[in-house]
């Protein structure tokens, strides 16, 4: 092709690739391609084939530019010259996806183009065609240089399995764990059944999805949340007594807390196996009060009864003699300091179950179509706070879904429930995995409708079981090599992927890939603004009309606040 | 015959040479791009060399003049001297247009003998070197050295005016095709063309 008819968007020629290791392109002079970017070219029987540029390098024909490379002193014409026929640039495109003319499904790769095929930068024809353009979905940004183009994520796949988000602080996980939820959120209000309904449990660590989200930006330091934008949608329970805007606290009696719920606070509260097996035997021994009954000044009568059935020892009878009498010399003691420390929170109760009608409401206002924000305040700061709730509230609610699932016939299974948290590393550990619910909700996939939704800085930190059983992964920067390499560990042209994630920015840019979408994609994510227009846009990405009013608020009204809402409203 | 006019005296479908009828001062500038519009085709050529001196090799050119006398002043003090003296070129082709196609390849047979030999117009010096292809035939002559070839690049540049630039550039890198296994060549050329900044 002369220059003369050569298309002016071209960015360059296939001159060689494989289908396994993808394909070579020669930058045509004068054209830029960014890591990530969507590049298409046809192939054989009217197909394009849609690929991602996962590496560009810089090449010499033969050795001597390189050898003896132009100096500065040297003609401007000289420079011009070498550029494309001595050297050049090849770029790397790895190709993901054959796209038909008539409409017909995204095939995987599997034709190469010819030589010399010319070498396009995606177009929206191209991205329609390639992605669930039709509804419901979620616009997750627009991929790299096609700021006027978007890409959906079907909105079904996207939390039919577990989900997540990774990236470092302050890349802007938050700001696009909100979006996903608003756009949650907005569908689920709108659908008439609620077996249709995808509600979320979200532990809220650093009260980011309740009332309003802080953050850094031009303009707008606060973010309308969740609360805000679907205030019969969204229920918000906190952690603390005396919270603005709560629907609930969330409080937990000592007689709520297993043995169990103790495995996952080994590192936060310094417990070793043998404290943990303490624990379990009290459990046993002294009966669902055996947190308050093992933080008694001194054992009661009860106690000694229970271990010294026969002839209980003469005198007062303190708790050393207690561990020596079950087998836990130094254990006991230490367990008793810990629970001693646990038990100080000011949402855990001593003498007493507060717990089961936490559970209960919030399973009615799941299960009723409802969202559930778990807001910690000022104990977002506090790890065993924070995995304690976490790791008690889901087990529970998890149980109660398992139930439901085993009990009823298809047609009445509860409603798809995402629990979503953060610092997902400290729950599903190698160490961990095995204990932890959340481990136990990732590997069962969508059995019982629960997924997760996790939020993650260290993902080489999760057991890799459980990441490989992430469906969708939303890859903000990451630092570590170790986390890159865990993010794409597995998945098919993971060596371009790495370096794809190794150059996103440092702040909304992500790698997205997985269940949800045909083939990896780098967008800039949506920014975080209050603005109407950007909630009517996600609005009929849904498929759902501007009118921001769900079909039962339309028939009769927003629906009156539950009254019998535990702990202390405010 | 006027004594501007330049024939062809010599041909092969790679070569040719042409004379005047006397001795010029001021021939075709080498790396200059001529045309001979007689004969099946339009033949397009570069000089290659320019030479002058007494027709009869027997009877060399004695110096003539006064100290401080310039060459046109001796020899319109001596026109007999003109008379014996001839300017001769060396053209290699380049291209020809056959049927109103310009190729820049050989021909299919050399010019006619006696033709008259022009400078190239701009417009057909444009069409002939386009894309710098006319490098081809022109560097597969031994007698295009570095300083013909730059020339001849040089002197289309400037017929191209406005695109000059853009030719400068297709012209340098065909060059560097026809050139990789001399990259030093190249360089040569290249600064030849244009000179450092």
């Amino acid at each position: 092709m002369s220059d003369a008819n050569r298309d002016p968007d071209r960015l360059g020629v296939v001159v060689g690739g494989s289908l396994t290791k993808g394909l070579e392109v020669r930058l045509d002079p004068e054209r830029t391609a960014q890591l990530g970017q969507y590049a298409r070219t046809e192939v054989a029987g009217g197909l394009s084939l849609l690929g991602m540029v996962t590496d560009i390098t810089l090449k010499s024909v033969d050795s001597g530019p390189t050898v003896w490379p132009p100096g500065e002193d040297e003609p401007l014409l000289l420079r011009e010259v070498l550029q494309d026929t001595g050297v050049y640039t090849a770029l790397a495109v790895d190709p993901y996806l054959e796209l038909g003319e008539n409409g017909e499904e995204p095939a995987r790769a599997r034709r190469l183009p010819s030589h010399f095929a010319a070498v396009l930068p995606a177009d929206q024809d191209t991205i329609d065609r390639a992605f669930a353009v039709e509804i419901p979905n979620i616009p997750v940004g627009a991929p790299l240089g096609m700021d006027e183009v978007t890409v959906p994520v079907h909105f079904e796949r996207l939390f039919e399995r577990s989900a997540g988000v990774f990236g470092k602080s302050g890349t802007g996980k938050s700001v696009l764990v909100l979006h996903l939820l608003d756009a949650m959120l907005t569908r689920s209000a709108a659908v008439s059944t609620n077996r249709e309904r995808t509600v979320a449990l979200v532990f809220d660590m650093h009260n980011d999805y309740g009332w309003e989200m802080k953050f850094q930006g031009q303009g707008t330091s606060r973010l309308r949340s969740l609360k805000q934008r679907h205030p019969t949608e969204a229920e918000l329970y906190t952690l603390e007594q005396r919270a603005e805007r709560s629907d609930g606290q969330i409080l937990i009696g000592t007689r709520d807390i297993q043995p169990d719920d103790l495995e996952v606070l080994r590192e936060t509260l310094d417990l070793t196996d043998l404290a943990i097996d303490a624990a379990h035997a009290c459990r046993r021994r002294f009966g669902p009060g055996w947190i308050d009954a093992i933080l008694a000044d001194e054992p009661s009568d009860d106690v000694v009864g229970k271990l010294w059935r026969r002839e209980p020892p003469e005198g007062d009878v303190n708790w050393s003699q207690v561990a020596a009498q079950m087998g836990y010399p130094g254990s006991l003691e230490s367990l008793r300091r810990r629970m001693e420390r646990l038990t100080r929170r000011e949402f855990v109760r001593t003498e007493g179950s507060q717990f089961g009608d936490v559970i209960e409401h919030i399973v009615r206002s799941l299960q009723g179509g409802k969202s559930v924000i778990v807001q910690f305040g000022r104990h977002g700061n506090d790890l065993t706070s924070y995995m304690l709730v976490a790791n008690m509230l889901s087990r529970r609610i998890w149980e109660r879904y398992r139930d439901s699932t085993e009990r009823s016939r298809e047609q009445e299974a509860p409603n798809r429930l995402v629990i979503v948290i953060e610092e997902a590393h400290k729950f599903v550990d190698r160490s961990l995995a095995g204990q932890s619910i959340f481990g136990q909700i990732a590997r069962e996939l969508r059995k019982y409708n629960v997924t997760l939704l996790v939020i993650d800085q260290r993902p080489s930190q999760i057991d890799p079981e459980v990441l490989s059983q992430i469906g969708t992964k939303f890859t903000l920067q990451l630092d570590s090599d170790n986390d890159v390499e865990a993010i794409v560990g597995g998945v098919s042209g993971r060596s371009g992927l790495r370096q794809v994630i190794a150059s996103l920015e440092s702040k909304r840019q992500a790698l997205v890939f997985g269940h949800a979408l045909p083939m990896p994609v780098v967008v800039q994510t949506p920014e975080a603004t209050n603005a109407e227009s950007a909630r009517a846009s996600l609005r009929a990405r849904l498929g759902l009309p501007e009118r921001e009013e769900s079909p039962a608020a339309a028939l009769f009204g927003a629906p009156a606040r539950d009254s019998s809402l535990p702990g202390d409203a405010s | 015959m006027s004594d501007e006019t330049c024939r062809v005296v010599r041909a092969s479908v790679r070569a040719f040479d042409c004379a005047y009828a006397r001795y010029t001062s001021e021939p075709f500038a080498l790396g200059r791009m001529l045309a001979v519009r007689e004969g099946r085709c339009l033949t397009f050529g570069v000089v290659t060399g320019s030479e002058s001196g007494p027709d009869d090799p027997s009877r060399p050119l004695v110096p003539r003049g006064d100290a401080g006398q310039s060459a046109a002043a001796v020899m319109a003090d001596n026109p007999e001297i003109a008379l014996l003296l001839r300017t001769t070129l060396s053209v290699a082709i380049c291209g020809h247009i056959d049927r109103e196609v310009a190729r820049p390849a050989l021909p299919p047979m050399p010019p006619p003998l006696l033709a008259e030999v022009h400078a190239a117009s701009d417009e057909e010096q444009v069409r002939i070197a386009a894309g710098g292809r006319f490098l081809v035939p022109l560097l597969a002559n031994s007698a295009a050295d570095d300083a013909v070839v730059a020339a001849a690049i040089r002197d289309v540049a400037r017929a191209a005016g406005a695109d000059g630039r853009p030719f400068l550039v297709a012209a340098g890198k065909e060059l560097a095709r026809l050139l990789k296994a001399e990259p030093s060549r190249l360089t040569s050329i290249l600064r030849a063309v244009e000179p450092e900044p």
